[in-house]
């Protein structure tokens, strides 16, 4: 566990998917924030700044979070990874993109890889 | 306002390669440029400036396995603001994304559902933000 723990705010109104990565990323050390629609997920985002923001595929095309994301803070584009739960089209990976995310990968169901995933980015925005 | 900007289209396939040129050309204010195989663009690309790189990325169009249009982009200047926006007949969620995240796209368009305004639309986004990249 590091000495300052990695801030993650996971946008996604699956409860069962949210309690999972909740426990598994707060047992990893992360200090972790939900938002299960897009207004909470402005409310936090208003107030701090987080080093990850995982957003649910559903969530990214409800309404216009991510883009407001992306034209309010630059830097807090940089940290939003959308996640979708099955087949991503490319004009919907295309439509990720161009909305403003950092990334776009399968949501994780494992403990494994939930934690390799996060690990993964966060060392990618470190750099 | 008409922009000033140099374009090059690279696409091996003539019909594709007139086509995006005539869109172009019409609409006015561009400097267009087009090569039809990699090295032709790799020698364009090493020998004049270019606010933006159409390219089609596979090619060689018989080759099922080919994205050489994605090797091209070691010879674009990003540095000088140069865009480039990709348009493909072959497009999968896989490439979609190496080319966002990895190359850094202005942006990428599907033959399949190419349409000649979208096309105009993002050619000018894509050169207006390269000019203003070379301003700053």
């Amino acid at each position: 566990m590091s000495k300052s723990k990695n801030s993650i705010l996971i946008i996604d109104d699956e409860l069962g998917w949210v309690d999972f990565s909740r426990s598994i990323l707060k047992a990893a050390g992360y200090a972790v924030e939900i938002a299960e629609n897009a207004m909470e997920a402005w409310d936090f985002l208003t107030k701090r700044a987080f080093d990850l923001i995982l957003m649910d595929l559903k969530q990214a095309e409800k309404g216009d979070i991510l883009q407001k994301i992306a034209k309010s803070s630059p830097h807090e584009r940089r940290r939003v990874v959308v996640l979708f739960p099955t087949y991503l089209s490319p004009s919907k990976m295309r439509g990720v993109f161009k909305s403003g995310a950092y990334d776009c990968e399968d949501k994780p169901f494992d403990k494994s890889g939930l934690i390799r995933m996060v690990k993964e980015k966060l060392t990618e925005l470190a750099r | 306002m008409k922009t000033q900007g140099r374009v090059l289209i690279v696409e091996d396939r003539l019909d594709w390669r007139q086509m995006l040129q005539g869109i172009l050309e019409r609409e006015g204010g561009y400097s267009i440029q087009t090569a039809a195989t990699f090295d032709e663009a790799v020698s364009l690309l090493q020998s004049q400036p270019f606010e933006l790189v159409i390219i089609d990325l596979r090619l060689e169009d018989w080759d099922e396995t080919n994205v050489q249009g994605l090797d091209l982009f070691e010879f674009i200047d990003k540095s000088k603001g140069t865009n480039a926006i990709i348009v493909t007949g072959y497009p999968t969620p896989e490439i979609v994304k190496e080319a966002y995240k990895e190359y850094k796209v202005f942006d990428f368009l599907f033959k399949k559902h190419f349409t000649a305004s979208e096309f105009k639309e993002v050619v000018r986004d894509a050169v207006n933000d390269a000019l203003a990249k070379r301003k700053r």
